[in-house]
């Protein structure tokens, strides 16, 4: 009876194996080069894009505002409203200004109508509750329920609608990038928005640009839902976007004839400086630039068949190839943004085509059948990227935002005959937006 | 100079050193990473990938076994974590036919020849043993090792045993 084991251990355990050209002493130092390399850009980038966001956040995060005194004074309603959305209109006024429109719309106020006075009381008394968020996102004016109760805005003139926040929001200082929310959580809240006032409003002949100067009749009953949507015209006003994207996927390819084999994975990653413009309703579009470096590693069997004189029969035979490749690329993305609020966070949908040149291509790709250099790929060839994302974006501050977004990636191909490179990529997308 | 020296050394990441300790030990730890590895281009992958982490880890070596021994182990971690990276391509190595020895003496086989008749073993096999007959690892380590029972480890010993012992027999051409 043969065994095995001892056979084997006796010939095997210190046998030596002569080295090819490719292992190397050298090859292994460059090895951890490239690991340490890549662990070094990797926390750098980390550390760079904290550091963004806590310094955004420290430059442009704004004072509180100082609740005494509005507190104690529920009548100053204009005042309260002013502040309700931290509106930078105040900050252009002198105190001796604001204390005087204060006191002449509080005036207005109070004489004209107890309701209104009760509707700004409670916003006054509920500042806490008050947030701001960057973007393009309907105004919401929660109002109390003596409001809902009344039914009606007798007696209300356009003076007193005013301090409810929307000839003194000047819609077009601000171009509700901002929305107020105040929460009534003891009452019960009346939302009203207004789109469906405004086709309430309409539905009697007052248009959209009449609405800052509607003087509700005497009598006139409003819907159950007011609502409170100035008309958004785009300001262009500038954003800017820094953002980063990794993304990867592996890959299998079986060639049906079965003689070939080709997997591995690549991994891409993105940063683009993107200047955007407010365009209104939550509308972004903007360009900027992009760089983004793709690298590659996999391996190609490839059996061919021989014959075999002994055997008289074809042999298969397997080689395998190793593939690697780096593709870089520099392009001008073009975007487009959508936010969706729900209070602070939102959700936002990004759309980015990337029209750019390749920087750097090197290494060897898989074509149709053989591995090929990429050499063939010329510097500066033509190459058309996009990005689609959607995820939650985050106000850290009232001029700062995060955004952080699963996404999917389209990549061209220069060159037509990879058979190792992925159109479509998943990855995840992080970003931080500042208003200037 | 003394292992412990050459170990200094590379912790110093000394460059002769380290260029010292490849020298003594590639060829040997090639053949244990030849014995696991689908291919030569895998094993020489390996190989280098292993030297990699002995560098960065050299500090860690306590000095509880021998240099050498911790250095195959961390060879055939690499292995092993290798072959589960690249299971895709068990179904056409397993197809890929080896033209064996033609020597009737057993006795005579040198180390390809048995090289040879591992490769020809299905990776289950071929990784337990190597694991128990050439590494002298126990089959609870197998188990740990390969997320395997140690039953299992026992079984596709017994069957690697066997396949080879038919091998050894047969002595001729091969394949499977």
């Amino acid at each position: 009876m043969i065994h095995p084991d001892h056979i084997f251990k006796d010939t095997l355990y210190g046998h030596e194996t002569p080295l090819s050209g490719k292992a190397s002493f050298q090859g292994v130092m460059q090895k951890r080069n490239n690991k340490r390399r890549g662990f070094f850009w990797f926390s750098l980038n980390s550390v760079l894009l904290l550091l963004l966001s806590l310094t955004a956040v420290a430059l442009f995060r704004s004072p509180v505002p100082d609740n005494t005194k509005i507190a104690d004074n529920n009548s100053i309603h204009n005042a309260n409203l002013t502040n309700l959305g931290g509106r930078r209109y105040v900050n252009n006024k002198t105190p001796e200004q604001k204390e005087s429109n204060s006191v002449i719309k509080n005036e207005n106020a109070s004489s004209n109508s107890n309701t209104l006075s009760n509707v700004s009381g409670n916003l006054a008394g509920r500042r806490n509750d008050v947030s701001i968020v960057a973007g393009k996102n309907p105004q919401r004016l929660y109002l109390s329920s003596s409001y809902k109760q009344n039914g009606s805005l007798n007696g209300i003139k356009s003076g007193n609608f005013t301090a409810l926040g929307l000839e003194e929001t000047e819609v077009s200082d601000h171009e509700s990038s901002n929305h107020i929310v105040s929460d009534n959580k003891n009452e019960n809240q009346t939302i009203r928005e207004l789109s469906d006032w405004l086709k309430h409003l309409s539905g009697r002949g007052i248009s959209e640009e009449k609405f800052f100067k509607f003087e509700p009749t005497k009598g006139m009953v409003l819907p159950e839902f007011v609502p409170f949507y100035p008309p958004r015209k785009a300001k262009f006003n500038p954003i800017f976007e820094l953002n980063a994207t990794t993304a990867g996927k592996g890959y299998k390819s079986f060639r049906e004839s079965q003689d070939v084999t080709v997997a591995g994975n690549h991994r891409l990653t993105r940063y683009m400086g993107i200047l955007l413009f407010d365009m209104g309703r939550g509308v972004n579009i903007g360009t900027g630039i992009s760089y983004s470096e793709c690298v590659g590693i996999g391996k190609a069997l490839v059996s061919t068949y021989v014959i075999d004189t002994t055997l008289s029969k074809p042999v298969r035979v397997t080689k395998a190839q190793n593939i690697s490749y780096r593709l870089n690329k520099i392009s001008v993305p073009l975007a487009i943004r959508y936010q969706l609020g729900f209070g602070r966070s939102m959700v936002r949908i990004s759309f980015t085509a990337m029209p750019g040149v390749v920087s750097l291509g090197s290494g060897t790709i898989f074509s149709r059948d053989a591995l090929q250099s990429m050499d063939m790929l010329k510097r500066n060839s033509f190459v058309m990227d996009a990005r689609l994302g959607a995820g939650l974006y985050y106000q850290v501050a009232p001029k700062t935002a995060i955004s952080a977004e699963p996404i999917v990636q389209y990549q061209s191909i220069p060159g037509s005959q990879w058979k190792t490179y992925n159109r479509f990529d998943f990855g995840f997308g992080l970003g931080v937006v500042f208003r200037p | 100079m003394t292992e412990q020296q050459l170990v200094d050394g590379c912790i110093r990441e000394d460059r002769k050193c380290q260029e010292l300790l490849w020298n003594l030990h590639a060829k040997k730890l090639l053949t244990v990473s030849t014995r696991y590895c689908q291919n030569r281009e895998d094993a020489e992958d390996v190989l280098m990938e292993s030297f990699v982490k002995i560098f960065d880890n050299m500090s860690a070596f306590r000095g509880q076994s021998s240099l050498e021994t911790w250095m195959r182990r961390i060879v055939v971690n690499t292995s092993i974590n290798k072959l589960r990276s690249r299971k895709f391509t068990e179904s056409i190595d397993n197809e890929v036919l080896h033209i064996g020895y033609s020597d009737n003496s057993f006795e005579a086989m040198d180390a390809k020849v048995l090289m040879g008749m591992l490769e020809l073993l299905p990776v289950g096999y071929r990784m337990v043993f190597n694991l128990f007959a050439i590494e002298g690892y126990s089959h609870k380590e197998i188990g740990e090792l390969l997320s395997i029972d140690e039953g299992t480890s026992r079984s596709q010993l017994a069957r690697a045993r066997k396949s080879l012992q038919d091998m050894i027999e047969k002595k001729g051409v091969m394949h499977t």
